[in-house]
């Protein structure tokens, strides 16, 4: 899973620290984390031929956003505009008694997707908000863009499977084979699960 | 750019259609449509406070100068009060539209971005169709994109498409890729990575009194010259309430001989003929003949129409013709056959 982490400009030596503890936190969960606090030439160069061939922003590239919006910055707005729009699982975080504006103020509560989930922290408290946002991701139904590829092949008794179950569906074959891994492999998977809740503890 | 919450104005002029919430395809036809378009896009009210005008429904009649001047008029009407300017725009005409508002709008000190749908109104055409899979890409992205960058620090008309800014006079139409379908080389002004980054090479914003000039001439051809083709065919090939010519091609393939009695036709019609990208040495007597350094196709036609609608005058138009007045002119390293 590949999660953008834009951290706000900020001079206060505290909210920088958390900044950083957030990215650890994403990272210690298996993420790949793409941030603001690195350089742009650290990012994979992969995605960014892919963004460049398919004429797209990096942003489009991840699964998911998380910002720290401590600081009031244009960027904010630019990037939750561009989730609520992708429709990406987003985190917006703000440390308990940020006095930024929330930009979300400006849309009607109708108008603010369930993808979005907005919290304060604290020390104590930004675990929590990151294990929000990966179980939300986890069961959501914005869950992840299939977008890794891979060669597989099939018997024909497969092929001939496949065919039977999807005719006159709506579902591609690949459709058909990614719900079945979720629901039916991933989902009832008790070691995976331990796994996944150790590292997002 | 003062730290106060952003005003744009979004002028409708077509390339309007999205896919909405309810998988329904929407777009601004008629000035009714705005409020329900813009619910559809609710998120770009995050970025800053909108406030449309309706232009043109971007169906049936192709963009014309009478639009370009509305656009140009309208601007500065409002220039005062928003901080940028959002244009929806059909993508097959874009060009000409933005490079005729880069010669329009004189002393412009805040954004003026075209954006819109890779998909027109109607687009039944073989264009349209070429876009295959890839034309529900975008809209939204491109809008969050062009409102994002008319609120920042840039003073230029550029055209905002997929992950590239552009500036309006330096951007040709990509007619081999249908997903990159704008493109200007290594002179793009800024860049979508996980936000927008501008280039150092832009124009900033600045406190200007917007000078608009917007008288515009249709009556201009672009015709070609062929090898064995004499003066008399080619200029009696051109219709005779004519302004101005471009020949895009090789004056080269007319012998030097020739020349003098070329430009002593063209000065009997009093119709300057237009040379982009003509190297060689013309005698400053030949004044019909006009070498201008070379420019996007597109960009020259609109600057001849836009020149002589200023003026008629051939020593004026000449000056006008080869001076640089909105970064048209192509690097020679750019040089496009």
């Amino acid at each position: 899973m590949k999660i953008y982490f834009f951290a706000s400009a900020s001079l206060a030596e505290r909210t920088r620290q958390r900044q950083n503890k957030i990215r650890d936190l994403l990272t210690r969960s298996g993420i790949t984390v793409a941030t603001n606090l690195t350089p742009l030439s650290e990012v994979d160069a992969t995605w960014q031929d892919r963004a460049e061939e398919l004429g797209q922003s990096l942003l489009d590239q991840m699964d998911a956003l998380v910002i720290e919006g401590t600081q009031s910055d244009p960027e904010v707005g630019y990037l939750l505009a561009y989730a609520i729009s992708g429709k990406k699982p987003t985190l917006y975080l703000m440390e308990k008694g940020s006095q930024a504006k929330n930009p979300l103020s400006y849309l009607a509560p109708k108008n603010i997707p369930a993808n979005i989930l907005v919290r304060t922290y604290t020390d104590h408290t930004i675990d929590r908000a990151v294990s929000e946002l990966l179980e939300q991701i986890e069961h959501s139904e914005y869950a992840e863009t299939p977008s890794i590829k891979f060669t597989l092949r099939i018997t024909p008794l497969i092929e001939q499977y496949l065919h039977w179950k999807t005719h006159n569906t709506e579902l591609s074959k690949a459709d058909f084979l990614r719900q079945l891994i979720i629901d039916e492999v991933i989902k009832k998977d008790e070691e995976y699960k331990k796994y996944r809740h150790r590292h997002t503890e | 750019m003062p730290n106060k919450r952003p005003k744009i104005c979004v002028m409708f002029c077509g390339g309007s259609k999205l896919i909405g919430r309810l998988n329904k395809t929407l777009e601004v036809r008629s000035e009714p449509d705005i409020a329900r378009w813009l619910d559809e896009v609710p998120e770009l009210r995050i970025i800053a406070d909108l406030d449309p005008v309706f232009i043109f429904d971007g169906s049936g009649q192709a963009i014309s100068p009478d639009i370009w001047i509305q656009l140009a008029r309208q601007i500065k009407k409002h220039y005062a009060q928003y901080d940028g300017f959002v244009i929806m725009h059909a993508f097959d005409s874009m060009v000409y539209t933005g490079a005729a508002l880069s010669f329009m709008l004189q002393n412009l000190g805040k954004p003026v971005i075209l954006t819109g749908a890779q998909e027109n109104t109607n687009d039944d055409t073989d264009e349209g169709a070429n876009l295959g899979g890839f034309r529900r890409l975008g809209i939204r992205a491109n809008l969050i994109n062009a409102v994002q960058v008319a609120t920042m620090d840039i003073a230029e008309v550029c055209i905002m498409f997929g992950n590239r800014l552009m500036r309006a006079t330096r951007t040709h139409r990509n007619q081999n890729d249908p997903v990159n379908i704008f493109d200007s080389g290594s002179d793009t002004l800024g860049k979508v990575d996980f936000g927008i980054k501008l280039n150092e090479v832009r124009q900033r914003r600045r406190r200007t009194g917007l000078l608009v000039r917007a008288e515009i001439s249709s009556d201009v051809v672009v015709t070609g010259i062929h090898p064995g083709m004499q003066p008399q065919a080619l200029l009696s090939s051109i219709g005779a309430n004519v302004a101005g010519a471009i020949l895009p091609a090789n004056l080269m393939r007319l012998p030097k001989s020739e020349w003098a009695e070329l430009n002593r036709q063209a000065q009997a019609r009093k119709l300057p003929l237009i040379l982009p990208g003509f190297a060689e040495h013309i005698p400053a007597s030949l004044q019909y003949l006009v070498p201008v350094p070379r420019m996007i196709e597109e960009v020259a036609l609109v600057k001849v129409m836009w020149v002589l609608g200023q003026t008629r005058s051939i020593n004026q138009a000449r000056e006008l013709m080869t001076a640089n007045l909105a970064d048209e002119f192509l690097p020679e390293l750019e040089v496009r056959q």
